[in-house]
């Protein structure tokens, strides 16, 4: 059984990873397009690279931005939590605002009063899952507002053909252009109902690899070419990379609808994820 | 964009040396900065005289975190924000308050570059994200006003030293690379869906490239 003091001391050590500790596979890509891009794009790029080693070598905030707190869980086969979840997180969230610290950034919607603990009024928002896995797995996201400003849905026709939801896809990257801080991670969900598309699209930004399903990789891979064939690149001022992954994720749908939803994930694509055993042992990916 | 050209700037700045900034070059910025993003706007421009002066000032859209030690206030971490919120703001704040500078990222509507080409202002676009390194150009905090809208969102006088790169993406002369960049890819988007045009009406597996 995993403890309640287990759970608490790595949901606090994920949102620190998260939002300190820049993901190699990122630092990777990052360099990649510093090697096809010239000019103020390189210079750019270099420019984030560097920034993200200071905060890893210095333990530094990689952007002040560090977002709401939300969390995914999921719980293995047979596997239970015997405390309240919800309540925990909420603790560790205060506690890591004051001492990592955070951005107070949580208000109220309409007042914008701000609770100054990045918690109460539903925050932090845990969306809960059940596997078939034997293990529990937690993912932090620090949502922040420059990448979920820049979120579109769109309920397609039917009928619609598969080219009018590769243009709608194409006209959100040359409106968003510079603001979700490019080169980004564009997820997409399709399919589903309204809301299950939009939490698909926002899924598939954290996905970190490709779907196994051999017609959505060919449709990601034709999407992030024809993106970053516009010609936004890094922060919007011209270049090859504005896209550093494309993303889908699909579900059933109704027969009489399309839901089809967009979501970005700027350049960083903080998160930080653990897998927790029932014997104690953890991972963290 | 050829070779970038690179200079300091030390506040206040002058008129005449904002005007001469070209598109395209890259600047470091010394001396005084005001925080100012969204709800600072709002406040700002509904009438009453302002506690602190933005004359020939430069704005920063940015919520930084910062720390309290004892009675002084520590910049933990500071970066742009997404400036395009502020469109509906910005061009009566350059004009009714005298801003000469405003850091950001993401880049501002047509209406901010005329207000700004009117008032001899430029926007100096940061590396977004790239806060801890930016981070090590602001030095204290000078003073604060209106914390009751909330730490990010008050309004924070910084003492900044070579705070940068930032890069002149619209100019006092109304040219935008923002929005070159924009128009440019408007075009090659319906390039990319009129050479797909045939493709679309026979298959249902059209390609766009």
């Amino acid at each position: 059984m995993i403890t309640e003091e287990l759970f608490r001391q790595v949901a606090y050590e994920l949102i620190e990873r998260a939002v300190k500790q820049p993901r190699t596979e990122t630092m990777r890509a990052l360099g990649a397009c510093a090697g096809r891009e010239r000019g103020l794009a390189r210079m750019q790029l270099h420019e984030m690279l560097k920034s993200m080693k200071i905060a890893a070598s210095e333990q530094a905030l990689i952007c002040q931005d560090t977002g709401v707190p939300v969390f995914h869980v999921s719980l293995g086969r047979g596997m239970a939590l015997d405390f309240d979840v919800r309540q925990a997180l909420s603790e560790v969230v205060r506690d890591a605002t004051e001492r990592v610290p955070l951005r107070r950034n949580v208000v109220h919607p309409l007042s914008r009063k701000n609770s100054g603990t990045n918690t109460g009024m539903g925050m932090p928002h845990v969306f809960f899952d059940l596997t078939n896995d034997d293990f529990a797995e937690m993912t932090f996201v620090p949502r922040g507002c420059g990448s979920e400003n820049m979120s579109r849905l769109r309920m397609f026709m039917p009928t619609s053909p598969l080219a009018e939801i590769k243009r709608f896809i194409l006209e959100c990257a040359v409106e968003f252009a510079g603001n979700p801080c490019p080169p980004y991670t564009l997820g997409i969900g399709i399919g589903g109902t309204s809301d299950i598309a939009m939490a698909l699209a926002k899924k598939a930004t954290i996905r970190g690899r490709s779907s196994g399903d051999k017609r959505t990789v060919a449709l990601e891979r034709e999407l992030a070419k024809g993106i970053n064939s516009l010609g936004i690149g890094p922060m919007g001022l011209g270049g090859r990379c504005t896209a550093l992954a494309v993303r889908i994720e699909t579900a059933g749908t109704h027969t009489g609808t399309l839901p089809v939803a967009v979501a970005t994930q700027c350049y960083p694509n903080r998160h930080a994820k653990a897998r927790l055993w029932d014997n104690g042992k953890i991972a963290y990916l | 964009m050829g070779k970038s050209h690179i200079s300091e700037l030390h506040t206040p700045l002058d008129e005449d040396a904002v005007r001469s900034l070209a598109l395209g070059s890259i600047v470091y910025l010394s001396g005084e900065v005001f925080t100012f993003r969204d709800q600072a706007h709002k406040r700002a421009l509904g009438g009453g005289r302002l506690p602190f002066d933005l004359r020939g000032a430069v704005i920063f859209h940015t919520g930084p975190v910062m720390l309290k030690n004892g009675r002084n206030w520590k910049v933990v971490s500071v970066g742009a924000t997404t400036s395009s919120r502020m469109n509906a703001l910005e061009p009566e704040a350059i004009r009714r308050f005298g801003i000469r500078a405003i850091i950001g990222k993401g880049g501002m509507d047509a209406a901010t570059a005329a207000a700004m080409k009117d008032a001899g202002c430029v926007y100096l676009q940061t590396v977004g994200g790239a806060s801890a390194s930016l981070t090590k150009g602001a030095r204290k905090v000078l003073g604060v006003w209106w914390l009751d809208l909330g730490v990010p969102e008050a309004v924070w006088k910084l003492s900044v030293e070579r705070l940068g790169p930032l890069v002149v993406t619209i100019d006092a002369k109304g040219n935008s690379l923002h929005a070159k960049v924009e128009m440019s890819a408007k075009r090659r988007l319906e390039k990319i869906f009129k050479a797909a045009a045939n493709n679309i009406m026979c298959t249902s597996k059209a390609a766009i490239s």
